[in-house]
């Protein structure tokens, strides 16, 4: 691709004041190639396919742009295929490693059949950097009685751009969990949006992120609940420090027919540094009557009570903060299935590799 | 005779612009134990928060010496580090820092230098033993999940691991069945083994107290101490409860 | 499966007399520079407000409509007239007013009000004040409370200039413009410090004419130290075609004052109600607002809390209920520009027959804003699946040191809470009706009296003995 795109992502399902600019997100001279090579580890039972009309067909969180720029591309996708009834212990592993400079654009699938379920980890890094673009696209197909965990991690280099956009449909019965760690980069963009159209599918985020320097993180988890007695919970928890900003969309959608769902959100942001930026615009859409929908937010410093507690154990402030800052990106962690990954993020956290916050 | 460890003179505590404690005196040596009691709304919550330095609880009159200091000033880390502990009735989940993590960064920051993970391990793993903890609690995080009679031996287990030279033991017995009563007590025990360690339980039950040596009992009403005395007054309460003290 | 007990629209035969119209004046349907030149040599502007006005309409015109919340499609400006004089003069004495018109406050139960509960009225009849008085013993204290047209030539009219859509201009947004162009009536209060008005003021707006627009201002200055209970009311009766209420509400609070803002909201269901609500919070004074929208088409409303000076607080107290036909966007904005500021929020929305509530709001803290406490909670009720019930809240942080909460729920009358009703023996219709009102019941307690039995009434007679 020569000519650079505009693009307007991650824009929010319901549209709110346009001075708060948290309607949608522009990012102008996108360009990218397929040019990396994804480092696969599977299972044989897994298998790649050229072409999977359900997985084409799927919508992701930052939106039309993005499959704008993936036809721009032409480039070609990596599809899996699990197969019917196999609960696949060992996970499929693809790391994306980036050099310096480099702009790429992948786009991924998984069509995870019926009575199977699979875990999938996605982790991105690159060199020190000053500059680059990671795209990736991923779209999973959740069959009927399928679980499906997804676990990604961003942990590039400090000029690196990001574009990681999610696309989900399940149908009955499936279960999707999304583990989404963002620990490293300069800009992110991240579009998460689960169709759950199948009867008592469920999806469940679990989101933990830093965002340091002049880093910038800005997000848009939708959860579309269409079929009856879907099951939504996202958490995201996360520190800024620095000039760090963050925009977090959070939507839980009830679509007419949806009856008995619920829906849970909670955000919960410790501010670390004066000069941040934190915006959150959690939405609760409302079109059936026998639904539960519950969001909470915390941002800002520390409950007084906890505090207290921390102290009366002879912490200091500083070291509180610093110590609850690791928290939430740690908790996260445990939450990997995949015991490899799952040590390897946590030393890296215990060795301080992330110790700048 | 020797100077008090905790001295409290006169001590007014609002919560909410109200007064809840009105002129509190309390004098604790070292090594000894007291025992606080009173009806439920009396205050005696209040008081360990006080005298922890909750920044909810203000004090509008009075003074607290600790070990021969005037206190009122310090904040809570820095009375924690000077040796006075509050065992908290609802304490903290974190999700994210492991128990054991936690007891060692606590004591790090208190004595100022790293401890070796090894002698770490095996003091914990004595002090779970008295507290029939098991181990794997070591690992878990902060309370997250910990039933009620947990989180309370895992106060106990902070008592026993930070090693304060004054307690303060918050209704450390509500909500807890007959054993984990005897367990947590069994802790409580152990501390008191410490000649120098001064215990101020807080309670109003008696149970808790049936194993332990007990050195003075305050009841507290209205926000005022209504009686002192010895370990009598437990049985007393015991059988008459509270009413006699009531005006 | 049992029959669910049938909510009931809000019985609105008493809003709904209409009157003859017999007005003296009343300019062309539209908008043009014309009409706007006409208005003001009708109400003899100065100079300044003929320009204002102006300027305004020119503003207007570069706007463009909002591109978020419920559709103004239905909403023609071409087909409004934005002014219409009622064929009397602003009296002082309820004897003095004509009689159909001072039936209609009569029904609406203001003059009654006014000698039991109130400390001066003003009544305004489409786009004229019809009747302003004030207690003596008020007055006495130096409160002024007066219309505003009166304000702007009278001994207050440089305050009026130096505060007229200055806390909202015209380019605040389109309507804000269309405000600034052909705004007619409203209230001027004036509380000089230290004075305490123990009992509220209430302003009454009535729309009578079909096709017409209302667009009055208010103007309340609270000296430092003063406190002020303002109330507002409005109703209009229900025409096939489209009404429109754009006016404008802007209040200084002086330190340490505070002033607390109740509205009644009970326009008639052909309305659009696009109004714009604003206070400025100095140093350690206090805003409160108390909102209850009932009535309207389509209503845009976020009375907005600009909290200048340290310590400055709001509190905003909300309740919405959509029924059919209605399409109901209310919520609020608050500012923290100052160091200690906080901000409580409590909103309660009802959806039902196919009404749509929307909340909506902003809560901006900026850097300045150190020790800044923020909490906002919002709860819906779902009464049937045609209806529908959105949450939009922001939030926008950008100190480290500020303790920021927000709470959202939403839901339906529960299972659980009706079966422990009625295994104490209440009906299901009584305790669907309880649950309802217990539901406002937070929010009716901060109303005026009055307005909180009538709420409640209409909440829960409405919803007794009426088995769908």
């Amino acid at each position: 691709m020569k000519e650079e795109m505009n693009m307007k992502i991650n824009q929010l399902p319901a549209k709110t004041f346009g001075w708060l600019h948290m309607n949608a997100t522009d990012v102008s001279g996108v360009t990218a190639k397929q040019t990396i090579k994804i480092e696969t580890q599977k299972p044989e039972s897994v298998v790649c396919v050229l072409s999977d009309d359900k997985l084409q067909q799927v919508e992701t969180g930052m939106g039309k742009d993005m499959d704008q720029l993936r036809e721009n591309i032409k480039g070609t996708p990596t599809f899996f295929e699990s197969q019917e009834g196999i609960k696949e212990a060992d996970p499929v592993r693809l790391k994306f490693f980036y050099n310096d400079g480099v702009k790429d654009y992948h786009e991924v699938g998984f069509h995870v059949k019926k009575d199977s379920s699979l875990t999938i980890i996605m982790d991105y890094q690159s060199e020190k950097s000053k500059d680059g673009l990671a795209a990736v696209q991923t779209k999973i197909v959740a069959e009927e009685n399928s679980k499906v965990c997804l676990v990604q991690i961003q942990r590039l280099g400090e000029g690196f751009q990001c574009m990681n956009d999610v696309g989900v449909v399940c149908e009955d019965g499936a279960e999707f969990d999304v583990i989404h760690l963002i620990l490293g980069g300069k800009d992110t963009y991240l579009g998460c949006r689960t169709n759950l159209h199948g009867q008592k599918s469920s999806m469940n985020a679990q989101i933990g992120y830093q965002v340091l320097g002049n880093g910038k993180l800005d997000m848009n988890y939708v959860a579309d609940h269409r079929g009856k007695r879907t099951i939504s919970d996202i958490k995201a928890s996360g520190i800024l420090n620095d000039h760090g900003f963050k925009l977090f969309r959070g939507t839980i959608d009830f679509k007419k027919g949806a009856s008995g769902a619920k829906g849970n959100e909670k955000e919960d942001v410790l501010l670390l540094d004066d000069h941040v930026v934190n915006q959150t615009i959690p939405l609760i859409l409302c079109a059936e009557e026998d639904v539960e929908g519950n969001h909470g937010a915390t941002i800002g410093k520390l409950d007084e009570e906890d505090l207290f507690y921390m102290q009366s154990r002879g912490l200091t402030e500083e070291e509180i903060y610093r110590m609850m800052a690791k928290a939430r990106i740690s908790a996260v962690c445990q939450k990997i299935p995949d015991e490899k990954t799952r040590d390897e993020i946590l030393r890296n956290l215990e060795e301080g590799v992330l110790d700048e916050a | 005779m020797s100077e008090p460890l905790l001295k409290v003179e006169g001590l007014s505590v609002d919560v909410d612009d109200q007064e809840i404690l009105h002129g509190i005196d309390l004098s604790i040596k070292k090594g000894e134990t007291h025992v606080l009691m009173g009806p439920n709304g009396a205050g005696k919550s209040t008081l360990g928060n006080a005298l922890m330095g909750n920044p909810k609880y203000k004090i509008t009159n009075g003074s607290i010496f600790f070990d021969g200091k005037d206190i009122l000033q310090d904040t809570t880390d820095q009375r924690a580090r000077d040796g006075m502990f509050l065992s908290f009735q609802n304490p903290l989940e974190v999700p994210g820092i492991s128990l054991g993590n936690f007891i060692r960064n606590a004591l790090e920051q208190r004595t100022k230098k790293r401890i070796r993970l090894w002698d770490f391990k095996k003091e914990m793993k004595k002090a779970m033993e008295v507290l029939q903890m098991d181990e794997s609690y070591a690992d878990r995080d902060l309370n997250v999940g910990f039933s009620g009679g947990e989180k309370k031996k895992a106060e106990i287990l902070q008592l026993l691991m930070l090693k304060p030279s004054f307690a303060i033991l918050d209704e450390t017995d509500s909500g807890l069945d007959v054993d984990a009563v005897r367990t947590v007590s069994k802790g409580i025990e152990e501390y008191q083994k410490n000649k120098n360690g001064a215990l101020l339980i807080i309670t109003h039950s008696t149970r808790i107290l049936e194993s332990l040596h007990v050195d003075q009992t305050h009841v507290l009403v209205d926000g005022k101490i209504a009686a002192s005395g010895d370990v009598s007054m437990v049985e007393e309460i015991n059988e008459h409860g509270f009413e006699q003290y009531e005006k | 499966m049992k029959e669910k007990t049938y909510v009931e629209d809000i019985d609105r035969s008493i809003y709904d007399m209409k009157n003859d119209e017999k007005d003296a004046y009343k300019v062309k349907e539209g908008l043009t520079p014309e009409i706007v030149e006409q208005i003001s040599k009708e109400k003899h502007d100065p100079t300044w407000m003929q320009l204002f006005r102006l300027q305004s309409l020119q503003i207007y015109n570069e706007m463009e409509v909002p591109d978020w919340g419920p559709s103004i499609e239905g909403l023609n400006m071409d087909q409004i007239v934005t002014y219409v004089r009622p064929n009397t003069h602003m009296s002082a004495k309820w004897s003095d007013v004509p009689k159909d018109i001072k039936d209609t406050f009569e029904k609406l139960g203001i003059p009654k009000a006014e000698r039991k509960s109130l400390a001066g009225v003003g009544a305004q009849y489409d786009s004229e004040l019809v009747y302003h008085n004030v207690r003596q013993e008020v007055a006495e204290q130096g409160v002024v409370y007066t219309d505003m047209e009166s304000a702007l030539t009278g001994p207050y009219e440089d305050m009026v200039k130096k505060h007229f859509m200055k806390l909202v201009t015209p380019r605040d947004h389109k309507f804000a413009a269309l405000h600034g162009a052909v705004w007619s009536g409203g209230s001027f209060v004036y509380v000089p410090p230290g004075v305490s008005v123990t009992i509220p003021l209430q302003s009454y707006f009535r729309l009578n004419a079909p096709g017409a627009g209302q667009f009055e201002h208010t103007l309340i200055i609270v000296d430092e130290g003063a406190y002020l209970h303002f109330i507002e009311g409005c109703s209009a009766p229900k025409y096939n075609v489209a009404n429109l209420h754009a006016g404008c509400v802007e209040l200084y609070v002086g330190k340490n004052a505070t002033l607390r803002y109740s509205t009644i909201e009970n326009w008639s269901k052909n309305m659009y109600n696009l109004n714009t609500k604003r206070a400025k919070v100095e140093e350690g004074g206090t805003i409160q607002w108390v909102s209850g929208s009932f009535g309207s088409h389509v209503s845009y409303l976020y009375p907005m809390s600009v909290l200048n000076g340290v310590g400055a607080k709001s509190e905003f107290t909300g309740i919405t209920f959509a029924g059919k036909g209605q399409n109901l966007d209310t919520g609020t904005k608050v500012v923290h520009n100052a160091p200690k500021t906080s901000s409580y929020v409590n909103t309660k929305s009802i959806s039902k027959d196919g009404g749509i509530s929307t909340f909506r709001s902003s809560v901006v803290v900026n850097n300045k804003a150190k020790e800044t406490k923020s909490s906002v909670s919002c709860e819906s009720l779902m009464l049937d699946d045609i209806s529908r019930s959105d949450t939009i809240p922001a939030m926008d942080i950008r100190t480290k040191d500020a303790d920021v909460g927000h709470e959202a729920k939403i839901g339906k009358i529960s299972d659980d809470a009706v079966f422990y009703l009625m295994s104490r023996g209440i009906s299901e219709d009584d305790a669907r009706a309880m649950i309802v009102s217990g539901f406002a019941d937070n929010v009716s307690k901060e109303l005026p009296l009055e307005y909180a039995v009538e709420m409640n009434n209409l909440i829960h007679l409405e919803m007794k003995g009426s088995i769908g």
